[in-house]
């Protein structure tokens, strides 16, 4: 049913064990998502965005692992499943898509052999019936002349077409869930543009929850019901679209709004001073507080949580109760961050 | 498999295959040494006909003559004719060449996945065992084993199988241990394909290639090999017919008919010649990056 809760992962914590010491990728994210509803996780390289991914679905691979949390979809525990039931969970009920389309696809396997086999590995179906099913798959995801298709290998397609390809067999178990790992980035902004209506479309033909990971606000704005915003592998903020862009509560956030290049404003690019932190061994405080223009003696104490600052709006930051602003206002001098035209 | 369910031919096989032939007919080198190969098994195949005396007639009154016509290339020191004993020995040395190979493969190419895909503790000890089976010069351990076997054929081909294996199965867990990084492996995991299924439609594919290039080039090894092991007195038993046995045969003749060694040497130097020849070409022609030559 549309509109209900579909996953909910509490608590998630993703760690990696190095000569160095720990690594905690992700640190203990929790967000829900709903059926037909699209939450975008938006936040700079290397924050765990990608390990989230593969973490919600159990693919981490030593020297990794998932050190806590859990994982609800539909009422099944995932992280508990035997490695047998996650193995049938995965791509049935919840689906990735991976950010390179160039790589994601076996090169020496045809574009119909590749969709065929995923269909018949999970369904007690017929080869000629898989075969039919995937036609109308890569005519679904706007493919023309899918029977030539299906007989191409993935070089002789271009970016555009192996990502939709990519699409087809991510929602030809018709998931409930699709994450899709900056499924964009690596094409051009029209065939960009193109690839997300698609996937919006499909989205609600087939009522599938989204996951949409990206590092470009633009995507979110234009595809995401819900938005988190990750930092140093915690969600820092978490809210509706509309609400954490009109009112972004975390700095991080509010920061991040201003290093969107705007056509038309005159006072550029204003990026975020320093560097994101190193994961490794991270202290007990808040880990935007170097580069925080707001911090304060209680930032260095303990870590924020999330807590309430409006309506399903959680911003985790000791400063930004009751100091909710507008976005537009200056937090940054222009003078004291470099400036790019 | 797709291909047998649809009852047609595999597109994917098929494009890929006669790419593959089509580069291949342009390599002079390697058609030669698949013309030398095939002339070969032909030899070997159609024996009966083509020798034109029986290879095991002794007649100690026509010992180590010289050609005529009835013998093309002469007579050993029993009256035998070599002609006729190269011809046979063909359908010695090439079969037991090939089956050596195929149980070389059917042990190390299993070893070699599982020790690349599984890794940790598996990949480490049969890589010990490879370690320290590599440090032993192969022939001179597959002599030992021979010498302890006994002579015989089924026992060059246990010998050489037991020090070879460890080859394919280095190899084989390089090339496992590249793909199984690639993306699209990943990809496969996510959309929850088994393991079984991974290794089978991801990674052997990837694995046959090079797989097919090393065992052509070591074809010719092998028939060196076996022709090494017979000449030592441990492969085919006199009176077989085997070329490397034809040497040992001819050797104290050495200088008085040199034809007896002559002839059994250039047999063998060819078809190991042709088989690296052949192997060289196959593997430009599966090399995808060699496309652009054609």
């Amino acid at each position: 049913m549309p509109g209900d809760t579909i996953l909910q992962v509490c608590n998630l914590t993703t760690q990696f064990t190095g000569p160095g010491g720990v690594v905690k990728a992700v640190d203990g994210v929790t967000f829900h998502v709903k059926a037909g509803q699209t939450l975008g996780v938006v936040g700079e390289s290397g924050c765990g965005k990608s390990v989230m991914c593969l973490s919600l679905i159990g693919l981490i691979d030593p020297p990794g692992r998932i050190a806590g949390g859990e994982v609800w979809l539909d009422g099944k525990e995932l992280l508990r499943l035997s490695p047998g039931e996650l193995r049938r969970v995965r791509g049935r009920e919840i689906a990735l898509v991976f950010q390179d389309p160039m790589s994601s696809l076996n090169p020496v396997l045809t574009v119909g052999t590749q969709l065929t086999e995923t269909i018949v590995s999970h369904v007690r179906v017929s080869r000629a019936k898989a075969r039919r099913a995937a036609l109308r798959l890569l005519a679904g995801v706007g493919l023309p002349d899918p029977e030539r298709l299906m007989r191409r290998y993935p070089f002789q397609l271009s970016g555009g077409m192996r990502q939709r390809v990519m699409i087809a067999m991510a929602l030809s178990l018709r998931p409930k869930v699709l994450i899709a790992d900056e499924p964009t980035t690596a094409l051009d902004v029209t065939v960009q543009a193109q690839i997300l209506g698609e996937m919006k479309r499909l989205q609600k033909e087939l009522g599938t929850a989204l996951i949409l990971v990206t590092h470009d606000l633009g995507v979110i704005a234009a595809m995401a019901d819900t938005v988190a915003v990750m930092y140093a592998g915690s969600i820092v903020e978490y809210g509706p679209c509309t609400e954490v862009f009109t009112h972004p509560g975390h700095p991080y956030t509010k920061a991040l709004l201003r290093a969107v290049p705007r056509l038309g404003a005159d006072d550029g690019l204003v990026p975020i001073p320093g560097q994101p932190p190193n994961l490794l061994n991270l202290p007990d405080c808040c880990a935007f507080l170097p580069r925080c223009p707001l911090s304060g003696e209680e930032c260095r104490g303990n870590r924020p949580r999330l807590h309430v600052c409006g309506p399903e709006h959680r911003v985790a930051c000791h400063r930004s109760i009751g100091e909710l602003q507008p976005y537009g206002e200056d937090l940054y001098e222009p003078a004291a961050g470099r400036r790019f035209g | 498999m797709t291909a047998a369910k649809l009852g047609q031919p595999d597109p994917v096989a098929q494009g890929l295959l006669l790419s593959a032939a089509k580069r291949l007919a342009r390599d002079k080198l390697a058609l030669l040494g698949m013309g030398i190969i095939l002339t070969v098994a032909a030899l070997a195949f159609l024996a009966p006909y083509i020798a034109p005396n029986d290879p095991l007639k002794v007649d100690l009154a026509r010992r180590l003559a010289p050609a005529d016509a009835s013998f093309p290339l002469g007579t050993d020191h029993l009256g035998r004719c070599i002609f006729s004993r190269l011809v046979y020995g063909a359908r010695v040395s090439l079969p037991v060449a090939g089956l050596t190979l195929a149980v070389i493969m059917l042990i190390g190419i299993p070893i070699g996945v599982i020790s690349g895909y599984c890794g940790g503790k598996a990949d480490a000890i049969i890589m010990r065992v490879v370690d320290i089976l590599l440090a032993f010069p192969g022939l001179v351990l597959a002599l030992v084993i021979a010498g302890m076997l006994g002579p015989g054929l089924i026992n060059v081909l246990i010998a050489l199988a037991a020090v070879w294996w460890v080859e394919y199965a280095r190899f084989v867990r390089g090339i496992v241990l590249a793909v199984k990084e690639k993306e699209f492996v990943l990809a496969a995991r996510a959309s929850g394909t088994s393991d079984l299924g991974i290794v089978t439609r991801h990674i052997l594919p990837d694995v046959l290639s090079p797989v097919t290039v090393l065992a052509t080039l070591d074809m010719g090894k092998m028939i060196l090999a076996i022709s090494g092991l017979s000449f030592l007195g441990l492969g085919a038993q006199p009176p077989t017919p085997e070329w490397g046995t034809m040497l040992n045969d001819g050797r104290p003749y050495m200088q008085v008919a040199p034809h007896l060694m002559l002839y059994p040497g250039l047999a063998i130097m060819g078809v190991a010649l042709a088989f690296n020849l052949l192997g060289d070409g196959l593997r430009d022609a599966l090399d995808p990056r060699c496309t652009a030559r054609v």
